[in-house]
């Protein structure tokens, strides 16, 4: 293990949302503030109060996978697995990373809240409305995370050192930080780090449940704010040592600098309202990351757009970098686009952090009327050519995860 | 950095270690568990599993005399996300119609419930995460406990393992590993509960972790004795000489399971037979082991989810339990 520590980079993204597949299909959406909500098409909301979401387009995901597995590889995978795979095959690709030339297992921390829960769901409501027999278990040998990322080993021919973190909304953000922790003591050199999950009626029910979704649009920070809505959504990143980028010649997009967490203790679903959790894991990312807070060109807020979430998240801003710059630094959300990831959300919002670091603007995010309680500084347009961001996600048990990345510019 | 593991202290359907030792067959060992909570109003909506899982660990809290701060960590390892709460907000949804489905029922289903509640709880402001998705999941927070005591990011790390079993359990494995079986629904034995441990620097009188592993290379039989190779060949040269071997493989695919293993490890014979656990099943096993095979040479866990994740946990000798 090395005494200093290590300097650890993003080599590699691979992500799918309700906008699409990767930064191309992405940039232009976040650059114009584009929402991917529509209607759910995969179960029945009828009863519901709301029914919008954002979900992947299936059938371009199966094409893009088949372009590169055979079919028979594919069949029997729930929409989670499919989603995982072709983020992680598209990030390995992006880095430069050919897994037969791997020489030990390769780490990967990824994070879910509901595993394929969607399976065991259509399963169990088999169970429900008919009977056991009628159900097909199929569907439940997808529904544990081991075996996603077992199916994800076997097809794309890896050895995995797996490891799965639920952390609630904060899931993608931990295991990041997790696998960066772990590059920076020295322990590994390269590995995968990410998060996915799947609309699905249970989940899209429960925060309905909890009257979180928005039956109009999602509007973080804004007075009227209602809520979001669910979206689809995986993210996996490439992380990896300086050294070992640098030896392999891979294109660096970005680097970590550093990554705080902390819990609230204060409510299982809300969280404090003065957002003093938030500001110490933000405090601690960025001494971790030697950033100073007037250094902070942008913030990928949490941004759920639920009342209590953006007042909370807005004090903690302010409190971790003081009011003066607190409320100078461009804020959005793009939960506002892509809709509440859930497991992804941390991971997905990291590549749309490198995405406007490497190509220089901010991700806009609409807003009609600020709410005073609110008092930042929101991105209206994607003017701006950022060098540090930072990567703020809230859950539910008041966990909080914050990543601080740089522009990667050569000789630094 | 040299750290600890240890103690144990297992609260489960079967009683105490002590009870499953003795070969005792219990299944009542966690009524009045509400009455070993620290604050049992706070839990009341809580499910059976956290409640478990809050009172193992204030108890080996207590007993081990651990200071609560931002340096304690919570770690929280369960094969499966809270099923009982997801299937009673799925079931009332269908029941009663999606308006009426339950917040409350919904805000307990959530993966990182007992990590919550043991942060509330406590009075936790620093970290706790949780890990799901296989039977080594329990492993798996041994091994993230490790590297954040290791890194200094925590001085302490408590890690709290779940057996949590359904009816709903119940009939997805019936259907997917006895379908012919699936209309009779024949009883399965479940072990549920909570074991909670300390991972440490040095601390006196603790066995040391010698080796914490996950593996994972696909789920055909091939691929899975590849993982368990792998995992095991990286844990071999860090053992003890004169290490006892436990196994743990999914109850229903037992002998398979095990003929996996035994292409790379030689184990020892299987110990009391006290039904499945899942991510709970090493810990219990490999406690058992030192309680019925006590001595002072080392132990290890080699682990095989039905999913095709491999696992290996080594000790260089028993961990001391803790009875309450």
């Amino acid at each position: 293990v090395s005494a200093a520590p290590v300097r650890v980079v993003v080599t590699g993204t691979g992500y799918v949302s309700g906008l699409g597949f990767g930064p191309e299909d992405h940039e232009a959406a976040l650059r114009e503030g584009r929402s991917a909500v529509g209607p759910i098409r995969r179960f029945d909301t009828t009863g519901f109060r709301t029914s919008r979401g954002a979900q992947c387009d299936e059938s371009r995901l199966d094409a893009l996978l088949r372009r590169r597995l055979p079919a028979p590889a594919l069949r029997g995978l729930g929409v989670d697995s499919r989603m995982l795979l072709w983020s992680a095959a598209a990030a390995l690709d992006d880095a430069g990373v050919v897994p037969s030339t791997l020489r030990r297992a390769l780490p990967a921390v990824l994070g879910t809240t509901l595993e394929g829960f969607w399976q065991a769901e259509q399963w169990y409501a088999e169970v429900c409305l008919r009977t056991l027999a009628h159900a097909r278990p199929r569907r439940l040998t997808q529904c544990m995370a081991g075996a996603q990322l077992s199916t994800l080993a076997e097809i794309l021919g890896l050895t995995l050192e797996p490891m799965v973190i639920s952390n609630a909304c904060a899931t993608g953000v931990s295991a990041i930080g997790r696998l960066f922790r772990r590059l920076r003591s020295g322990e590994a050199e390269l590995g995968l780090a990410g998060g996915y999950d799947t609309l699905s009626r249970f989940i899209h029910l429960g925060f309905d449940s909890l009257g979180a979704l928005t039956p109009g649009t999602c509007a973080p920070f804004d007075r009227n704010r209602s809520g979001f809505f669910i979206g689809d959504a995986s993210a996996v990143l490439v992380l990896e040592s300086l050294e070992s980028a640098r030896r392999r010649g891979a294109r660096i997009r970005g680097e970590i600098v550093g990554y705080g967490e902390s819990l609230d203790a204060h409510h299982p679903t809300h969280p404090d309202p003065e957002g003093r959790g938030l500001a110490r894991a933000m405090v601690q990312a960025l001494e971790m990351g030697g950033v100073a807070p007037a250094s902070v060109d942008y913030i990928n807020a949490h941004g759920t757009g639920t009342p209590a979430n953006d007042s909370a998240e807005s004090r903690g801003i302010l409190r971790a970098l003081g009011e003066d710059v607190g409320s100078r630094v461009p804020v959005s959300s793009t939960k506002a686009l892509v809709g509440h990831t859930l497991g992804a959300a941390g991971a997905l919002e990291e590549c749309f952090c490198l995405l406007a670091l490497e190509r220089g603007f901010l991700p806009v995010q609409a807003t009609r009327e600020q709410d005073p309680e609110c008092p930042l500084r929101l991105v209206s347009s994607p003017e701006g050519r950022p060098a540090v961001a930072v990567n703020n996600s809230l859950g539910f048990g008041g966990a909080n995860g914050v990543l601080v990345t740089r522009r990667w510019e050569e000789g630094a | 950095m040299s750290l600890t593991l240890g103690p144990f202290h297992l609260l489960s359907t079967a009683g105490s270690l002590r009870d499953l030792a003795s070969g005792k067959e219990r299944t009542d060992g966690l009524q009045g568990v509400d009455d070993r909570l620290p604050q049992p109003n706070s839990l009341r909506r809580a499910g059976e599993e956290t409640k478990t899982a809050v009172a193992a660990a204030t108890e080996l809290l207590r007993a081990t005399g651990t200071v609560v701060s931002e340096r304690l960590g919570v770690y929280v390892g369960q094969q499966q996300i809270a099923l009982d709460y997801c299937t009673r907000f799925v079931e009332s949804s269908y029941r009663d119609g999606p308006k009426l489905a339950s917040p409350m029922l919904f805000s307990e289903s959530v993966a990182n419930n007992v990590a919550t509640h043991l942060s509330l709880t406590l009075g936790l402001r620093g970290i706790a995460q949780t890990f799901i998705g296989t039977r080594a999941a329990g492993i798996q927070a041994v091994k993230a406990a490790a590297e954040d005591v290791a890194g200094g990011h925590v001085d302490v790390g408590l890690i709290v393992v779940l057996g949590v079993a359904t009816s709903l359990t119940r009939d997805a494995y019936l259907s997917v590993y006895r379908p012919f079986q699936r209309k009779n629904r024949p009883d399965i034995r479940f072990l549920r509960g909570a074991v909670a441990m300390l991972v440490r620097r040095e601390a006196p009188g603790q066995p040391r972790l010698l080796h914490a592993g996950v593996c994972s290379a696909g789920r055909g039989p091939a691929a899975q004795a590849r993982a368990v190779g792998s995992v095991w060949s990286e844990a071999v040269g860090r053992l003890k000489p004169g290490t006892r071997v436990v196994d743990s493989v999914l109850d229903l695919a037992r002998e398979s399971g095990r003929a996996v293993i035994r292409q790379s490890v030689i184990a020892a014979p299987p110990g009391p037979d006290f039904g499945e656990g899942y991510a709970l099943d090493p810990f219990v096993r490999l406690m058992l082991d030192g309680a019925l095979h006590p001595g002072p040479s080392g132990r290890a866990a080699v682990c095989l989810g039905e999913e095709g994740t491999a696992a290996v946990l080594a000790l260089d000798g028993p961990a001391p339990v803790v009875e309450v």
